[in-house]
C-alpha cells in the first residue's frame, strides 16, 4: 500500500533511480577500467623490460661468474618460470637504401638470448610484423626507426657500438622483424639483437651480463621470491658496486603506480561528484515528490499518522530508489565487467586493462549508492513530516 | 480560543474569543459565511492546527498540553475527520482508505478488515470495497470519507463541509446518514455547513461570523443569544461596560459557555 501510494506516479522515480544507476554503473567501470590498465601497464613492463624481479649491481655488469650462480639459484625456487640475461646499450645504425645512406644516432639497444627470452618474457611478441631473432646477425628494429630511415624486413643495417677501451665496434645485421608495442614501452624506438654477439661487440667476457630478469608463475609472488633471492645471492659483507640489487616489480613500477594512483584518486574525486550530483537528484525529485503529495501527507496526519510514520514512509521511498538504481547500475556494471574480462578492449594505445571478475568491486558502489539514496531522503523525509496538517490540508 | 494568521505586522484574526461546549452524543452545526473561521474552528478541534489562545478540552483532556506524537494518537483514536475534498488517497482502494486509520492504529489486520467492510456496509458502499478511490463518484467519496472516519470508533466526528460538493438528494441521504451513525453509536457530530436542511437536522447550530460566535440556537430556531453587530467591540472600554450588561454580549465576547437543552 505504501509503495502504491508512493509509486503511482512512476516518472520521478524512474529519474532518481537512474541517476543513482547511472553513477553507481561509472563508478564501477571507472574502478575496474583504471585499476584494469594499472595492472596492464605494469603486466607490460614486467613481460617486456624488467621480469617480475629484476637482478642488477650499481656497476651495470654482472661477472659470468655471478650470472651463473643467479642463472643456478633462480633454477631452484619452484615459483620461477624462467630467467635471461640482458645487457642494454646504446648504439647507432647506418640504413642503405635507394636514396642512399641514413643514419639514426643513439638508439637503445637490447642484446638479449633469443632461447631463454621465450620462457623469462613475453619479448618476442613485441614483434608486430615478420620474426623475432635466432642467429647472431639478426636485428628486430622499432617501426619508428624503420620508416623514418625507409627500411623494411630483409634491409641491411649497420650496427656501432662502443665497446670496452672506447674503440668503436661496427657490424652489419639483417633486418627481421618490425617492433611496435602500444603504450608506453618504446619499443617502436630500439632494437634488438642477440646477446651474444653484442657481447662480442662490447668486448664482453661469455655469460656477462647487464642484468637478469627472473619471470615467475604468479606475479603477485615476486616481493617473496625476490627476499628468498637477497637471503642466497647477496653477501652481506661485500659492498662494492657489483653487490647485487634485487628488486620485485613492485619497486620497478613504483613511481609509475603512484603517479597512477593518484590520477585513480582524481577520477574517483569525480567520482564522488556525480555521486553528490545524483544526490542532488534524489532531494530535489524527492522534494518534488513531497510537495506533489501535501494534501495526502496532511490528510494522513490527520488520520493520525505520526511525524515518524512520515519519515519513514519518505525514507522507504529514498530506499526503494536506492534498491533500483543500486541493482541496475550493478547489473549494467557487471555485464560491462564481464565482456571486458573475456573480450579485452585495448585503451590508451594498446594496453588492455587487466579486468578481474572481483564482485567486492561492484558491491562497493552498489552500497554507497543505496546509501546515499538513503542519506539524501532524509531531509525530504524530514520536511514532510514538518507540514503541519491543517497548512498542508489547503495546499493545491 | 482565538486564532490569528499570519506575522504579527499584518494578523489575520480568523478566530476570536470563541467559546462553548458541545455535550457528549451531541450533533452541532456549525454555519457561517465564507471566509468566517469555520475551518479554523474545526481544525483546532481536531488539533490539526493550535490556537494562538485560549484552550481545547476533549474528553476533559486539555490538548494544548499534548505532544505532536500524543496529538496524532488521539487524532488517531479520538476523532473522525470528513473533509469537503481529496478526503482520500486516491492510489488507494475504498476498502483500503477505510482501513488506513485502522493500520496507522497498528489493528489486528483481518478484524481490520471485517470491520473496514462493516463500514462500507453501513453506508452502503459494500459494493465499491475493491474499486480504486479516483473512480468513486463525488457521493461514494464522501461516503467512504465516513466509513473512514467511524473505523476506530472515535468519540468526536469532526466534518468539514463533507456535502460541499454534492447535490441535494446525495446531501441528503448523506446527512441522514450522519444522524443514523450518531443515535446509533452515541458519537459526537460536529459538522459544517450551510445548507440548512443539514443544520436543521442538527440537535444545535453554532453560527460564525467574523470569526466571533454569533448565536447559538436550538434546532428549532429558538435563540437564546443573539447578535448585535456592535461594531465598538474591540474597544475596551466599551467592552468591559457591555460586558457586565447582558448575557447577549457575554456571547458576542466568547464568554457564554451554553448548556445543553
Ligand atoms: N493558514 C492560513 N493563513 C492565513 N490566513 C488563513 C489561513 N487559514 C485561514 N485563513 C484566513 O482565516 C479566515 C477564516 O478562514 P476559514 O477558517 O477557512 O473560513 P471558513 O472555513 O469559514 O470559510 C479567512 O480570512 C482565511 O483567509
Ligand atoms: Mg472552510
Amino acid at each position: 500500500m505504501a509503495r502504491r501510494f508512493l509509486f503511482k506516479k512512476k516518472g520521478s522515480t524512474i529519474i532518481a533511480s537512474s541517476a543513482v544507476a547511472a553513477t553507481i554503473f561509472l563508478s564501477i567501470f571507472t574502478g575496474v577500467i583504471f585499476t584494469g590498465v594499472k595492472l596492464g601497464v605494469i603486466d607490460q613492463i614486467a613481460d617486456y623490460q624488467v621480469g617480475h624481479v629484476l637482478i642488477s649491481n650499481d656497476k651495470g655488469l654482472i661477472s659470468t661468474q655471478e650470472t651463473h650462480r643467479i642463472s643456478l639459484v633462480t633454477r631452484t625456487n619452484p615459483m620461477v618460470v624462467g630467467g635471461t640475461s640482458r645487457i642494454t646499450t646504446s648504439a647507432d645504425l647506418k640504413f642503405f637504401g635507394m636514396e642512399g645512406v641514413l643514419e639514426q644516432s643513439r638508439i637503445s639497444t637490447f642484446g638479449v638470448d633469443p632461447t631463454l627470452e621465450q620462457k623469462a618474457s613475453r619479448l618476442s611478441s613485441v614483434v608486430s610484423e615478420g620474426a623475432f631473432i635466432q642467429f647472431q646477425n639478426e636485428i628486430v628494429i622499432g617501426s619508428e626507426i624503420l620508416t623514418q630511415a625507409k627500411a623494411k624486413i630483409g634491409s641491411i643495417v649497420e650496427m656501432t657500438v662502443s665497446g670496452l677501451g672506447n674503440d668503436d665496434v661496427t657490424k652489419k645485421f639483417v633486418v627481421v622483424g618490425v617492433s611496435d608495442v602500444g603504450g608506453f614501452s618504446g619499443f617502436s624506438q630500439s632494437a634488438i639483437i642477440h646477446i651474444k654477439t653484442l657481447r662480442e661487440m662490447m668486448n664482453l667476457g661469455t655469460g656477462e651480463s647487464g642484468s637478469y630478469l627472473v619471470r615467475l608463475s604468479d606475479i603477485s609472488n615476486a616481493e617473496e621470491v625476490a627476499e628468498w633471492l637477497k637471503n642466497r645471492l647477496v653477501t652481506s659483507d661485500s659492498d662494492d658496486n657489483t653487490e647485487l640489487r634485487i628488486e620485485p616489480i613492485e619497486v620497478n613500477t613504483k613511481s609509475f603506480a603512484t603517479t597512477f594512483d593518484q590520477l585513480i584518486a582524481f577520477i574517483n574525486l569525480i567520482g564522488f561528484v556525480g555521486m553528490g550530483a545524483a544526490a542532488l537528484g534524489i532531494i530535489v525529485v524527492l522534494m518534488m515528490m513531497v510537495s506533489g503529495k501535501t494534501r495526502d501527507i496532511g490528510l494522513l496526519r490527520a488520520i493520525g499518522i505520526k511525524r515518524g510514520g512520515i519519515i519513514v514512509l519518505f525514507m522507504l521511498n529514498g530506499a526503494i530508489i536506492g534498491v533500483i538504481g543500486a541493482i541496475t547500475g550493478g547489473v549494467v556494471g557487471s555485464i560491462a565487467i564481464v565482456y571486458l574480462h573475456f573480450y579485452p578492449v585495448a585503451f590508451f594505445g594498446g594496453i588492455a586493462p587487466v579486468v578481474a571478475l572481483d564482485p567486492t568491486k561492484l558491491l562497493q558502489p552498489m552500497i554507497l549508492g543505496f546509501t546515499i539514496s538513503v542519506l539524501s531522503s532524509i531531509y525530504p523525509a524530514w520536511r514532510a513530516s514538518r507540514y503541519r496538517p491543517a497548512e498542508a490540508m489547503r495546499y493545491f | 480560543m482565538g486564532r490569528i494568521y499570519g506575522d504579527p505586522n499584518s494578523p489575520v484574526e480568523a478566530l476570536r474569543g470563541v467559546s462553548f461546549t458541545v455535550d457528549h452524543g451531541e450533533m452541532v452545526a456549525i454555519a457561517g459565511p465564507s471566509g468566517s473561521g469555520k475551518s479554523t474552528l474545526l481544525n483546532l478541534i481536531g488539533m490539526l492546527d493550535a490556537p494562538s489562545s485560549g484552550r481545547i478540552v476533549i474528553n476533559g483532556i486539555d490538548v494544548g498540553g499534548l505532544s505532536e506524537d500524543e496529538k496524532a494518537v488521539m487524532r488517531n483514536e479520538e476523532i473522525g475527520f470528513i473533509f469537503q475534498f481529496s478526503n482520500l488517497i486516491p492510489e488507494l482502494t475504498a476498502l483500503e482508505n477505510v482501513m488506513l486509520p485502522g493500520m496507522i492504529g497498528k489493528k489486528n489486520g483481518f478484524d481490520l478488515r471485517k470491520k473496514a467492510i462493516d463500514r462500507l456496509t453501513q453506508v452502503g458502499l459494500s459494493s465499491k470495497a475493491r474499486s480504486g478511490a479516483s473512480t468513486l463518484s463525488g457521493g461514494e467519496m464522501q461516503r467512504v470519507a465516513i466509513a473512514r472516519s467511524l473505523i476506530n470508533d472515535p468519540s468526536l466526528v469532526l466534518a468539514d463541509e463533507p456535502t460541499g460538493n454534492l447535490d441535494s438528494k446525495n446531501s441528503e441521504e448523506l446527512i441522514n446518514l450522519m444522524r443514523d451513525l450518531n443515535k446509533k453509536n452515541n458519537q459526537t457530530f460536529a459538522i459544517i455547513s450551510h445548507d440548512h436542511k443539514i443544520v436543521a437536522k442538527c440537535d444545535r447550530v453554532i453560527r460564525i461570523r467574523d470569526g466571533m460566535i454569533e448565536d447559538q440556537e436550538d434546532d428549532v430556531g429558538s435563540s437564546d443569544v443573539t447578535s448585535t453587530g456592535d461594531k465598538s467591540l474591540n474597544d475596551k472600554k466599551t467592552l468591559e461596560k457591555l460586558r457586565e450588561e447582558n448575557k447577549i454580549l457575554r456571547t458576542r465576547l466568547g464568554k457564554l459557555e451554553q448548556k445543553r437543552r
